[in-house]
Parts: C-alpha cells; sequence; structure tokens
C-alpha cells in the first residue's frame, strides 16, 4: 500500500532556498535531488558548504546565528537575486518565525510551511490552548495571561493549579525557557531563570504556568494537511524518553496504544490542526497519562521536526516532498485510509556531549567518525567533519525500521554500537545505555518523561570514565606501540622480514628484548617489553601483566585489529589514534560487539617527544577558574577582594545554548576577575583567579574539569 | 610487486631469481647422531656468549650503575633505545670489545666491559646512523686502549658505509695511567678527532649530543662536530675541568660556570641546543637526523618488498659446526642452505676448484657473491676465487666471505704449479675489490687462508665471528709441532737427546697460548672482529650488515681497479 503513496510528478517546484544548516540542510537537499528541484543552501564563516546542493551561499558576516543563519532579509534578497522559488525553513531557526514567513510570501516568494496566521496563533501557548479549548481538544488546568505577570499573582494562579507547576515561557520550545516547581519555595528563583532566558533567547519574558503531570508520557502526532481542505493524521511518535525534556530516542508508532486511544488522538490532533486552519506538516504534542488513556493537548510545531524520519519510515512517505507539494498547491494524492503504518521505528539523537559531566556540551573536529554499516539511516550534519560551538551540538540521527518493536531495537543497538566517533565526546555510550534499559527495551509503555531522572544511566557512565580498565590500558597501549613502529598498516603482511624492518620485533643483538617504558594516562606509566616474534608484554605499574599479540587475519578491516591477549582472549577491536599536539596521543578503542564496555579512550604524552611543560600541566588546580568552552560570559558574581566559599557561583557562561555556572573549587578570596570588554571568551581563559583560605588550602585532586554545574 | 612489471623478464610466472635451484640437503640431517651434538655443543657456546653479553650490559657494575642513575642518567644502551625509531633493530658491535674472561664470568682488572663503548648502528629518524655512546659507569667513560680501538673502528665503519655519526658523550677523556698506549700513535685518540674533520669534509654528518662530562680531548668531539646538543645540569664541555683551571691559574669556579650547557650555548657557542633532559636530549638528536637533506635520503636502503626464506630453518646452522671444527669438515652448501633467500643459489664453476664454493644467491632480497670454503685452498681454487671477485666487482655485486680455512695447500707440488702466486691472485683481487665486503668465520680462519679470505688486514666492511670461531697464524697443534720439529733439530745438531716427555712439555705452553689466543672470545676482546653473533642471528645480521654495506660501492661504473696479477 505505501506505493499508492508514491507520487510520480515531479513537484510543482522549481527551485528551493534550505535556510538552514547541518543535517537538516541535508536531508532537505536529498529530497531536492531526489526530485531534480534546484536547491540553494547557506553556510556562515565558520560552517563548511552543504555537500550535494546544486548551489551554496555563504550567509551573514558572522558565525553567531543572529550574524548568520537568524538573518531573514538575507534569504530573501538571495532568492530575488538568484531567482529561487521558495524557502524551507527546516527547524529552528525561523521555521516558526511568523514575521519571516509573512515576509518570504509578501515577497511573491512560496514559503514551505503553514501560513504565517496559523503559525502566530500556535505561536503563543496561551493562545493556543484556548483555541484547543473551544475546540473540544483536551488540554490540561493552566494559567496564560500576557498581561498580568506579577510574581505574586503568577505565585497565586500557581497554588491555585496545585504544585507540581510547569513555568513556560510563553515563546518557549525544544526545553528551553522551562521549569518545573515542585514547591513553592522554589518558585521564585525558577520564575526569574526562566524569564532571563526566555528574554535571552526569544526577546519575550512572559511565561504561563501549567499543572505538571508526573510520570507522563509524550506523545504527538504528525499531521499534513494540503490547502484544499484535507488534514490528514500520519500516525504518532512517543518521545517519552527525555533528559531535562530534550528528546534523547524517539520511536514510532506508540505501539502500547489501544486503537480506540490512538483513533481518539489522531482525531484530537486533526481537530487542532483544523481549528487554526492548518496547511502542511506539522506536529500536534500530547502528554498522555499514566494510565495510557487520558491525553491532553501540549503544544503544536508548526514545522518540520528533527524526529520526522520515524514517521517516513513507518509511513513509507517523504516528508519534505509532501510539504513541497502542499506548499505547491497540489492536492494530498492519498486519504486518512492509506495512511497505513509498518513495523516499529527508532530515531535515535546522537550530539556532541559529556553525559559523564552532566550532559556539558562539546565542540570541536571529529577526527574520526565511522556510520552504522548496513540496514539504517544516518542522517548527519555535512562531512560529518566539525561540531561547532556556535550551533546545536546535534551530530546526526540514527535512524532504524524493523518488523515489530523487538526487530527495530536490535538494529539500533547494532547501529550504535557500530558508531564509533573520536575528537569530540559523545551520547552514543549513553544512546546504548537508553536503548539497552531493561524498561525500555520491555516495552514503551513505561517510560515516562521524568524516566532518565528516575534511572539516571549518566551516573553508571561516569563512574566507567573514572579509569579504563587494566586490560583496556594494556590495549591502548598497544595500540600506541604498533603505531610508533609503524606496524598499524601492515602487521598482516607477515611473509617477510625485511633488514632493519620492523617485522622483527624490535630485534637486539643476543636476543636481547627491549623494555620501554610508556608515559601513560595520568602519573602511571607502564613498560612494554618487545618480544621477538612481534608480540608484547605489556606490564602495568600495579604488576598487572598482559601478553598481547595482534593476529594476523586478513579478514579484518584497516582500523579493526584482532588481539589475542595471553593467549586466550581474542578481542576485534577498532583502534585508531591522532596526534592533537607534538607531544600527545589521543587512542580511543572501540572493542567489538562487547557487552559491557563501550568507548575506551586515552590521552597520553607521546614516549617519542618532550614534555618540558610537564610541570605545569600537572598543577593541581591553581585556583584558576577558566572557562570549560569558548562561550559568553553571562553575568559575574563576584568581585575582587570578595571571600567566596566553596561551591559559590563566581561566573555564569552562557555557552552552546546553555547556562553553566562556574563555582569555586574551594573556599577562597577573589584576586582576580575577567576585566576584557569581550564577554565572548575562548576555551580555557582564565576567568576567576582565587586564592585559598589558609585553611582549607588546595586539597588535591579538584580538576578544572568537575567544578562547574549545568543549571 | 615491482618486480612484475619490469620488462626484461624471461617469463612472467617465474621471477628471475627463482631460476637459481635451491640447495637441498640429500638427506634429513637434523636426525643424525652428530647434528644433535653439534647443536648442543653449539648452544651451550651460545648461552656462554649471551651470558658475558647480560654481564657487559650492566656496565661498570651495580654501584657504578646507580650512581649514573640518581643523576639521572640512562646507560648508553638506553639511550641508544631511546634514540632510534621505534620497533627498529639495532646492530649492536663488539659488545665483548675489551673483556677479560679469564676468570670465569668474574671479572678483572683488565676487563673492560664493552670497552667502555658502545657502538651500534640505529635507524634514527629513517636514517641508519652509527652511534658511539660512552659508558660513565666503567671508569668514568675514560678511553682506554681498546675504547680508542673501538670508537676509530666505529668511525671507520662509519666512513666506509657513508653512515651519520652520533655521538653519546660521557667521557672524562684519556686513561691517566695507559696515556702511553691511548695518546701518541697514529690510531691512538687524536685519530678521532681527525677521522671526525675528514668525515665532516665528506659530507657525513657528525652529530652529538653532550650526556655528561667531556673533559680535555673529549671536549673537541662535539667541538668538532655539526651540531651539537647539551643536557642542562649533567653535560660539561671544557678542556680542562675546575680543578685543573685551580691548579694551573688559582681561579675558583663552578663545572657549571666553567663549561655548562647555558654557558656553551648562550656564550662559547661550542654548542647549538639546550635540553633539559636526556629524552628530550634524544628527541632532538632525531630533529636533526630528519634534517640532514637529500644527500642522507639518498643513501637510505633500498629493500625489496618481498623475498622468500630459506627452505631450512636457519636455527640449523647450530647443528653444522662439528663439535671439533679443526679437524672435521664442515658443508659449506648446507650453511648456504639456510642463510639465502629460498635457499637459491647460483653456483659458479661448480665442478673447479671444489675446494672453493662461489656463486650468487639474495639475502632478504639482496643480491650477494658468496665465497665460501669447503676444503683447503689449492690453486685451482685460489684462480676460481680470483675470477669471481672480478665478476662481483663487474657487477656490483657486494661479496659475503664464509670463512672456515685452514690454509693454502703446501707441499713440493703445489709450489712447483705456483700456489704461491695463485693465491697471490685471490689476495691481490679481494684486496682490490671496491665493491662491500663481508666476512663471516663460521669455523677456522688460519693462515694465507685468512688473507685470501679477506681477514681483517683486508677491509671487511663488516666481519662476524661464531662463537665456535677460531682464528690464528696456524692451529695450535701445528704451530707447537713446528716450533718443536725445529727444536728437536738443534737439540739434535748439538748431539743431545730429547724425550718424548720433553717435547710433550715443551709443546703443551705453545698449545695453551695458542688455544686461549684462537679464541673468538680472544678475537673480539681485541677487537679483531665487529662482534661475535649467535649462528641463528646469522641471516639477520648479515641482512643488516648488507643493507648498510651495499647503500656504498655498488652503482657503476664499477670502480674497482685490479693491480698486476702474477701470471
Amino acid at each position: 500500500s505505501t506505493t499508492l503513496l508514491r507520487n510520480k510528478e515531479r513537484p510543482n517546484i522549481s527551485s528551493v532556498l534550505i535556510a538552514n544548516r547541518g543535517e537538516i540542510a541535508h536531508r532537505i537537499v536529498r529530497t531536492l535531488n531526489k526530485w531534480d528541484i534546484e536547491s540553494h543552501t547557506v553556510h556562515s564563516c565558520v560552517d563548511p558548504r552543504v555537500k550535494g546542493s546544486n548551489y551554496t551561499h555563504p550567509i551573514g558576516t558572522g558565525p553567531q546565528s543572529n550574524e548568520s543563519y537568524l538573518l531573514g532579509e538575507k534569504y530573501i534578497d538571495l532568492c530575488l537575486q538568484h531567482n529561487i522559488q521558495a524557502i524551507h525553513p527546516g527547524y529552528g531557526f525561523l521555521s516558526e518565525s511568523t514575521a519571516f514567513a509573512q515576509a518570504v510570501i509578501d515577497a511573491g516568494l512560496t514559503w514551505i510551511g503553514p501560513s504565517p496566521h496559523s503559525m502566530n496563533l500556535m505561536a503563543s501557548k496561551s493562545v493556543a490552548k484556548q483555541i484547543m479549548q473551544d475546540r473540544g481538544v483536551p488540554v490540561t488546568p493552566s494559567y496564560h495571561n500576557d498581561e498580568n505577570q506579577s510574581y505574586e499573582h503568577l505565585l497565586q494562579q500557581a497554588r491555585e493549579i496545585g504544585f507540581p507547576v510547569l513555568i513556560k515561557a510563553v515563546m518557549g520550545g525544544g526545553g528551553k525557557g522551562m521549569r518545573i516547581v515542585r514547591q513553592e519555595k522554589e518558585f521564585l528563583s525558577s520564575l526569574q531563570a526562566c524569564q532571563r532566558e526566555a528574554a535571552a533567547s526569544f526577546k519575550n519574558d512572559i511565561v504561563l504556568l501549567e499543572k505538571y503531570l508526573d510520570q507522563p508520557k509524550h506523545v504527538e502526532v504528525q499531521i499534513l494537511a494540503d490547502s484544499h481542505g484535507t488534514t490528514l493524521a500520519l500516525a504518532e511518535r512517543d518521545c517519552s524518553l527525555q533528559r531535562r525534556h530534550q528528546k534523547i530516542i524517539e520511536e514510532a508508532p506508540a505501539s502500547y496504544l489501544s486503537d480506540e486511544i490512538r483513533q481518539d488522538l489522531w482525531y484530537a490532533a486533526v481537530q487542532a490542526a483544523e481549528a487554526v486552519n492548518y496547511v502542511n506538516a506539522g506536529t500536534i504534542e500530547f502528554l498522555l497519562d499514566s494510565n495510557l488513556k487520558s491525553f491532553y493537548f501540549c503544544e503544536m510545531n508548526t514545522r518540520l521536526q528533527v524526529e520526522h524520519p520515524i514517521t517516513e519510515m513507518i509511513t513509507g512517505l517523504d516528508l519534505v516532498e509532501q510539504q513541497l507539494r502542499v506548499a505547491a498547491g497540489e492536492r494530498l494524492a492519498f486519504s486518512q485510509e492509506d495512511v497505513v503504518c509498518r513495523g516499529h521505528a527508532f530515531e535515535a539523537r546522537v550530539y556532541a556531549e559529556n553525559p559523564a559531566q552532566q550532559f556539558l556540551p562539546a565542540a570541536g573536529d571529529m577526527w574520526y567518525c565511522q556510520t552504522p554499516q548496513d540496514g539504517c539511516r544516518v542522517d548527519h550534519i555535512p562531512d560529518h567533519s566539525h561540531v561547532s560551538v556556535f550551533y546545536d551540538p546535534m551530530i546526526s540521527k540514527v535512524i532504524v525500521h524493523g518488523g515489530d518493536r523487538d526487530q527495530a531495537l536490535k538494529k539500533l543497538v547494532r547501529s550504535l554500537q557500530q558508531y564509533h566517533v573520536a575528537g569530540v565526546p559523545t551520547n552514543l555510550e549513553f544512546l546504548l545505555k537508553c536503548a539497552k534499559h531493561p524498561v525500555f527495551s520491555a516495552s514503551a509503555a513505561q517510560v515516562h518523561t521524568g524516566f532518565l531522572a528516575d534511572h539516571p544511566l549518566q551516573e553508571e557512565l561516569a563512574v566507567k570514565h573514572a579509569g579504563p580498565s587494566p586490560l583496556s590500558q594494556a590495549l591502548g597501549a598497544c595500540v600506541v606501540q604498533l603505531w610508533l613502529e609503524q606496524r598499524l598498516e601492515c602487521f598482516d603482511d607477515t611473509s617477510t622480514s625485511q633488514p632493519w624492518s620492523n617485522r622483527w620485533g624490535t630485534w637486539r643483538l643476543g636476543g636481547h628484548l627491549q623494555v620501554r617504558k610508556l608515559p601513560w594516562i595520568k602519573d602511571s606509566s607502564m613498560s612494554c617489553t618487545y618480544q621477538p616474534d612481534g608480540s608484547y608484554q605489556m606490564t602495568l605499574e600495579d604488576g598487572t601483566s598482559y601478553h598481547v599479540r595482534v593476529s594476523k587475519s586478513h579478514t579484518v578491516s584497516r582500523n579493526e585489529l584482532h588481539f589475542v591477549v595471553d593467549d586466550s582472549i581474542h578481542w576485534t577491536v577498532t583502534a585508531v589514534l591522532s596526534m592533537p599536539t607534538h607531544d600527545s596521543l589521543h587512542v580511543c578503542l572501540w572493542p567489538k560487539n562487547h557487552p559491557t564496555d563501550f568507548l575506551w579512550e586515552f590521552k597520553v604524552p607521546h614516549p617519542y617527544m618532550h614534555h618540558s611543560n610537564d610541570g605545569e600541566a600537572k598543577a593541581l588546580h591553581s585556583g584558576q577558574i577558566k572557562s570549560p568552552m569558548p562561550g559568553t560570559l553571562r553575568t559575574v558574581e563576584c568581585q575582587v577582594g570578595q571571600t567566596v566559599v566553596k561551591g559559590q557561583t563566581l561566573v555564569v557562561m552562557e555557552a552552546m545554548k546553555m547556562e553553566h555556572a562556574l563555582v569555586a573549587p574551594f573556599d577562597g578570596t577573589v584576586t582576580q576577575v575577567w576585566s576584557f570588554a569581550a564577554k565572548t571568551v575562548p576555551d580555557g581563559a582564565v576567568l576567576v583567579t582565587l586564592e585559598p583560605t589558609e585553611s582549607t588550602g588546595l586539597d588535591g585532586g579538584v580538576s578544572p574539569e568537575t567544578n562547574f554545574a549545568v543549571q | 610487486t615491482s618486480h612484475h612489471h619490469r620488462r626484461y623478464y624471461l617469463s612472467s610466472l617465474i621471477p628471475p631469481h627463482h631460476l637459481a635451484p635451491p640447495l637441498l640437503d640429500d638427506t634429513d640431517i637434523t636426525q643424525t647422531q652428530s647434528f644433535k651434538d653439534s647443536v648442543q655443543h653449539v648452544q651451550a657456546q651460545v648461552e656462554l656468549f649471551n651470558q658475558r653479553y647480560q654481564l657487559v650490559r650492566q656496565g661498570g657494575g651495580a654501584a657504578a650503575v646507580q650512581r649514573h642513575q640518581e643523576r639521572n642518567k640512562r646507560l648508553p644502551r638506553e639511550r641508544i633505545d631511546l634514540l632510534v625509531d621505534p620497533g627498529t633493530p639495532v646492530l649492536e658491535l663488539s659488545p665483548l670489545a675489551g673483556t677479560d674472561w679469564s676468570e670465569g664470568t668474574a671479572t678483572t682488572k683488565h676487563h673492560i666491559p664493552s670497552g667502555g663503548i658502545v657502538t651500534a648502528i640505529g635507524i634514527v629518524s629513517g636514517t641508519p646512523c652509527m652511534i658511539v655512546a660512552n659508558d660513565a659507569t666503567v671508569k668514568g667513560g675514560t678511553y682506554f686502549p681498546i675504547t680508542v680501538k673501538k670508537h676509530l673502528r666505529a668511525q671507520e665503519i662509519a666512513m666506509q658505509n657513508k653512515l651519520p655519526c652520533i655521538y653519546l658523550v660521557d667521557s672524562g677523556g684519556a686513561f691517566l695511567p695507559q696515556q702511553d698506549q691511548v695518546f701518541p700513535d697514529r690510531d691512538h685518540f687524536g685519530r678521532i678527532f681527525y677521522h671526525q674533520s675528514i668525515m665532516s669534509a665528506q659530507n657525513i654528518p657528525q652529530i652529538a649530543a653532550v650526556c655528561g662530562s667531556c673533559t680535555a680531548g673529549g671536549a673537541y668531539v662535539p667541538s668538532l662536530c655539526d651540531e651539537t646538543i647539551m643536557v642542562r645540569g649533567n653535560g660539561t664541555v671544557f678542556l680542562g675541568g675546575p680543578p685543573l683551571v685551580r691548579a694551573a691559574t688559582g681561579e675558583v669556579v663552578t663545572a657549571q660556570d666553567l663549561g655548562g650547557a647555558d654557558v656553551h650555548a648562550t656564550r662559547s657557542g661550542v654548542t647549538d641546543h639546550i635540553v633539559n633532559t636526556e629524552e628530550e636530549a634524544m628527541a632532538k638528536l632525531r630533529q636533526i637526523v630528519s634534517f640532514l637533506g637529500p644527500q642522507q635520503r639518498m643513501l637510505q636502503p633500498t629493500l625489496s618488498s618481498s623475498f622468500e626464506e630459506p627452505l631450512y630453518n636457519v636455527q640449523e646452522l647450530e647443528g653444522l659446526v662439528p663439535t671439533d671444527s679443526t679437524k672435521q669438515p664442515m658443508d659449506a652448501r648446507k650453511i648456504l642452505a639456510r642463510i639465502l633467500d629460498g635457499s637459491r643459489f647460483h653456483e659458479f664453476k661448480k665442478e673447479y676448484g671444489t675446494t672453493l664454493v662461489t656463486g650468487f644467491g639474495k639475502i632478504m632480497g639482496q643480491d650477494l657473491g658468496i665465497i665460501a670454503n669447503n676444503g683447503i685452498l689449492f690453486s685451482e681454487s685460489s684462480l676460481k676465487g680470483a675470477h669471481f671477485v672480478q665478476l662481483c666487482c663487474q657487477r656490483g655485486i657486494p661479496i659475503l666471505f664464509l670463512q672456515n680455512i685452514t690454509g693454502f695447500m703446501v707441499g713440493q707440488k703445489y709450489e712447483h704449479e705456483g700456489i704461491a702466486k695463485h693465491g697471490a691472485k685471490l689476495v691481490s683481487a679481494v684486496s682490490n675489490a671496491t665493491v662491500p665486503k663481508i666476512t663471516l668465520i663460521v669455523a677456522g680462519s688460519f693462515g694465507a687462508g685468512n688473507y685470501g679470505m679477506c681477514g681483517r688486514a683486508f677491509s671487511p666492511r663488516f666481519l662476524f665471528m661464531w662463537p665456535t670461531a677460531r682464528i690464528g697464524v696456524m692451529g695450535g697443534a701445528q704451530a707447537a709441532k713446528v716450533l718443536s720439529t725445529v727444536q728437536r733439530d738443534n737439540k739434535e745438531r748439538n748431539g743431545e737427546t730429547w724425550t718424548e716427555e720433553e717435547e710433550k712439555a715443551f709443546e703443551q705452553p705453545i698449545l695453551d697460548q695458542f688455544e686461549k689466543q684462537s679464541s673468538a672470545y680472544y678475537s673480539t676482546r681485541h677487537l679483531w672482529d665487529d662482534g661475535i653473533i649467535a649462528p641463528a642471528e646469522t641471516r639477520i645480521v648479515l641482512g643488516n650488515a648488507l643493507a648498510i654495506a651495499r647503500r656504498v660501492g655498488c652503482d657503476p661504473p664499477n670502480a674497482t681497479q685490479f693491480g698486476v696479477f702474477r701470471m
């Protein structure tokens, strides 16, 4: 039946400008290319050109979003200049800007999205909710009044709704500008934080209050409406697996729903869309009570969603293509009866972030990236190379489809295991832990939006990352040796033993074995004894010793090494190595299909390079509070001469669209504070210098990395 | 592989070097009693060698090593390990030079472990280099006569093979009590500096890292180098140390203020780089070698990408050495079958002069002409050898001399047919051959046979010995017999009688002397060779040595100018 949904005619649009970046720009280009529609993409001064698009245009003057991707008039100028017919906004950036949509239409261009009118109605959550209530779509008890935003009044309203209460920025979305308040005494601080974030992000600090459902599920319905009065529900998605309102793994359909509830849900979604005369693709989000029966309208996203591919997987539709058709004024070529869901799909969002450190967003060059091999779709950023500090740190989306939920989940697990990224920390292992969690893998029904708060999987990761296992250290050291000896590329070539070659395993007269001390992680070292047969005996500082040999299999691929440890343990390991600085090495190992370990990562001093500055690097916390990443200085909450206590917030930074509080690592006196006019600070900038109070001193082991807490 | 692309192939299926037939044993010799006896005998010898090597690796003893290490200094072999490219071999030369084992493995006052200096060929930044490292744990790294000789020999090898020299200096200069044997003569201390100067002029880079003291004459080692590194703290360079300065001029100065790294880097200009640690020094040396320029890169060994291993295990060489190699013959072809690629041997003049085996083969893909003794030398075998030397020179192919020779045939018949002039042809050809020559003494090396088979005096690029080898002007028994015959003649002329007991008593000290002086250990102690090697390591040592040697002297046009051959 999916073939019925497939149009043969090309959408009646000649050219499209994608007002976006990253994976979604890529994804849209793919559909445009499929239909041979001229594609135009943009890139800021720090982004690469989008490969595969017919034309790429630089945009803006600076890297920040408001200097580049948020410059609406530039897109319109580009369209007029290059005679581009339509604009696709993707998600994020200007996708939900009514003003931009209107400007596009006013310029005589085609806007691939809903009308500004319906966008406007849905943009304000309070207005949207009222409309839904009027239409008979169930909504949660709440307070929304743009006029009266006084603290006392809001508090009074919160009391009436009853705690827990959710404070939401009216213009907010995507987890930003949202706070849960469980107790009345937290209300003020949460309200202020929410307003501050809302003001910064949306230039509008108006908030609404809402009943907070305990353990609800997040279920959303994809709808698609044409301009001829047809509105269809394209099945639902379950996005309950969230961490702090950020979706982690989404799936479609919500297989635990009864047919009756599902029909109600789809009906409500269609009603909601029709209430605002919605045209094009959109999503109605509902909160589903833990009884799996009652649901409440939450909000409508008037754009293509990040997780749209799972709907594509089960319906066989190309949603971007449908968007193009709708925008071109076509009628939908199928009816609600034609929408048949096949199998089950998952999407996992791969982010550059560090789960072991409170999911601190990361940026940088991915010097190695191997995407899963087969049976899965990966929508990823261009080149898989660089995660920019200026934008969302999403690397890609892993999308799988299977006959049923179990099959699809198995595929997801396999794909995540095969996904190897080195250079930036990722949430891949965290995703894998989520996917393999017994509750999640048994059924989606038990997973509510607070599931990860109740099951903090990241804590296990933090423990694991405290130190690699002795065996993994030995294998890592072995990889370093193979690399130093230039044997990584040729270890399978066993037939010859050239003079002066490394094939002899570091030959010495009289069969004397060479022992080399390797400087290894932290202060430990490891000795490596070359064996005459080319194998190594790796001895750790604690005396643990492993005999490690790379077996000579011709079947393994370039980065895959087969290790035989102590003649009995066999490991197939993907091993990659880079030299980030002239005197250090970065080794990453992924044991293949290993049940407990995912990634072994080492940053070690280069055993052949000298380290004159060792002393400096090894110093314990110097009292210098440094920026953990490039970002913007939001507030400085201390001044020179001030006495501060351990844990006190000194500086609030904004980076990667999140606020980070840098706190005092010990009790002390502030001796220096960032005094430059520039508020954009580079990675590692000394923001505050602290002198310890005599009595406490420096209790060693406080590393700069552990000093910040994410608000 | 590359050989498939060459056009002049007879057959694309058979690479040319496969056209040479392999040397095959007629029977499985490993099952014979004599093979088993030999293995036992040789393995005991190898074990002894390894024990002794292990001892010299400990330098000047535990106390000296500890003092050395307490100053954050590394042992010379550790320095070399840090210096060379990871995973590459190191060919250490004459590790047992200067060693005296007359009282077992206990050291005597004449015992200078490794001669107080470690010399080795290693690959640094992809370039083969001669590394000369003083061992300060042996009498402060001072130069004994053997130290000077070993240093000079390393420089000679470097000069002949165009190897950049890296000096890891840590020496107190000449050993004063023996100044008469290290200072004045031509091949004494001064010759080191003469060599450095000459080599630098020949574009053979001279590089030093001063890891310790570098006093008096020793100060010229870094000063004469093209590029020099000093280790801050431990490294000092001065013509006269603080005590001498005080005695001479009354000036009181610390070693660091007199000639430390900072002084020489900032004021005197004696050094070009300062480093804080020996690790840094080795890293800096590798940087220096990586910038030696195109001339050095052109001297990289070119290696064939694939070759065959011998058909027989190289370890079986142990079973080929007769328990009494001076009396029992040894089959040269069986040795070659365990050394050459694919055991293949293109034999030359197989049916003529059969006591000398000549022919071509390969070691690790490298062309090689082989001249191997298979009995004593006759006129024909000498002529055949001289002919073969000329072939190798004309073709630019290095020659391996496999020595197992008691000498030339004697007797009226042979003198009359002119064995002296035929032997002279061989000696003359070998002397003048400019292709690389490498000599391996597997058993005996006696008399003029040593000359004809490229003994030390004939400047082979490398000369190695198996631990079972013996060397001397003649065998002890023959020498004793010659001397006792002369003695008996004298006595009989004077009408005296000489009992058999008296004769035995006369012969015994001669036998003892020859026994001692003919051993491989005596040879290597006096640096008559470049080291004792275990039979099982023959292939890798020869392969490595050949890769170094054939970089120089094989390129056309053939430079050899032979002398007058007495016809």
